[in-house]
């Protein structure tokens, strides 16, 4: 079987390097990509994110990138969003104003809200799944433990919705991953998560 | 093993090609290649490296994209790269070569502007504020903040400094006793103290580990969200592991 290509997504929002980095040594091949015609034909599609919600979104849809990613959505295409790319797959944040994400999944982005600690949340939490989520192909081999996230804002959904796991930072709860089949966002960086985030990759190269 | 809340980073001082480790921020000594460290203590378990250009100032700029660039290829835990970054321009490069954070400090003296421009770009999270503390004889409680390594004085007080530009968008604060720096006697805490009192962004502390006894001190008193060891395990006096066991128990 040959080896497909995951496109990471070049939107001009975030550090995509390390994802880069991260394929390669898991024996992946990736390439960068904002043209809306490469992103339609991927097998698999990361879409990474640093800063601004408002900026990235806008990004997205004057590239026309909001349209391709759809059509994956369609032709039920692995899709993973990391952590600003995690949260513009929700339905609206509201950092800065309210601004409607790409609806991919049902969830609000909201500003971190703890007495406790300082915000932004810098360090190594722990996420806790469910079993059945933790049988999804993203979680093989991989069990109990921490992910470094870096975030003001976190993720939340009504309490409905069944496809997330959770984390906690100073009493603050918030959607840290969310597995929903082929769709699969993380509010962390697998990226810089040492060996169990690479393993996390690895996965979704699988998938 | 990760603590949660308290990260474990490692500060590789770099000069030309070397880590290098002082005491007071003077007085240097080579200890060894930073690739080589980096990949060492990533493999230890370590939560975080910094690269910090400790001659970047002599140069007028950061010498270490190329370490940089080589150890986000094998190292997969946040690094922070510092020294001599001084413009938006070289925050862009830092990032884009796969760093997660910059760690700045005189470039905030002579342009505070600056923090502003990359919170708007990169967004605060990103920018780190180096602060580098060093107590003002016979006035109890003060300290005043330096740069270029503790060589230059800024004339401001660090509590002023810290509430300054954390309004103007800096995401953490990287704060560093001179005093303590290379010494072994253990982290000022009252520094510590002092600063969280005014801040609600992050802190990372350095300067004075000696033991990790020092490190479980700086744990158990929750003022700090992390400590930056060097010379502690650049010269294995201790180790990341052991570091971690004795912070869980």
């Amino acid at each position: 079987m040959f080896d497909r290509v995951i496109v990471i997504l070049d939107y001009a929002a975030g550090n995509t390097t390390s994802i880069k980095n991260a394929i390669d040594a898991i024996g992946g091949r990736s390439e960068l990509s904002g043209d809306p015609d490469v992103v339609r034909k991927a097998s698999h599609l990361i879409i990474p994110g640093v800063g601004a919600f408002s900026h990235a979104i806008n990004s997205l849809k004057k590239q026309h990138l909001d349209l391709a990613i759809l059509e994956l959505v369609k032709k039920e295409i692995p899709i993973l969003g990391i952590c600003l790319g995690y949260q513009l797959m929700q339905e609206m944040s509201y950092e800065h104003g309210l601004n409607e994400g790409l609806k991919l999944l049902p969830g609000k982005v909201k500003l971190i809200k703890t007495e406790e600690k300082p915000v932004p949340h810098i360090g190594w939490s722990e996420i806790r799944l469910s079993d059945s989520l933790s049988n999804h192909p993203f979680m093989k081999g991989i069990k109990g433990e921490k992910y470094y996230f870096i975030h003001s804002y976190g993720v939340q959904y009504e309490k409905q919705f069944d496809k997330s796991g959770f984390s906690a930072y100073g009493g603050y709860r918030f959607s840290s991953i969310t597995l929903s089949d082929n769709i699969v966002g993380v509010q962390f960086h697998p990226e810089k998560s040492a060996i169990n985030g690479l393993k996390m990759l690895e996965n979704f190269k699988k998938m | 093993m990760r603590i949660t809340d308290f990260r474990i980073i490692a500060r590789l001082d770099i000069k030309n090609e070397h880590v290098i480790k002082g005491i007071h921020l003077e007085g240097l000594r080579k200890v060894g290649k930073p690739f080589d460290f980096a990949k060492k203590y990533y493999t230890d378990g370590v939560d975080e490296i910094v690269l910090q250009d400790s001659v970047a100032s002599l140069y007028g700029r950061n010498n270490l994209f190329n370490v940089l660039e080589r150890a986000c290829q094998e190292v997969f835990v946040p690094i922070v790269i510092g020294g001599g970054l001084r413009t938006i321009e070289d925050v862009e490069k830092a990032l884009e070569a796969g760093a997660d954070r910059v760690s700045i400090n005189s470039a905030f003296f002579s342009n505070p502007k600056l923090i502003e421009s990359i919170a708007i770009r990169y967004g605060s999270q990103c920018i780190a504020c180096s602060v580098e503390a060093k107590k003002v004889d016979g006035l109890g409680k003060k300290w005043g903040a330096y740069f270029d390594c503790g060589r230059e004085e800024s004339g401001k007080d660090v509590i002023d400094w810290v509430k300054f530009v954390q309004d103007l968008g800096v995401g953490e604060i990287f704060l560093t006793s001179i005093d303590r720096e290379g010494t072994k006697s253990g982290f000022d805490l009252e520094l510590c103290e002092a600063v969280r009192d005014v801040t609600s962004i992050p802190i990372v502390a350095s300067g004075g580990a000696g033991s990790k006894e020092h490190i479980l001190e700086l744990y158990k008193s929750k003022l700090v969200d992390g400590v930056a060891i060097a010379s502690l395990i650049h010269y294995e006096l201790d180790d990341i592991k052991s570091i971690k066991r004795c912070l869980i128990e």
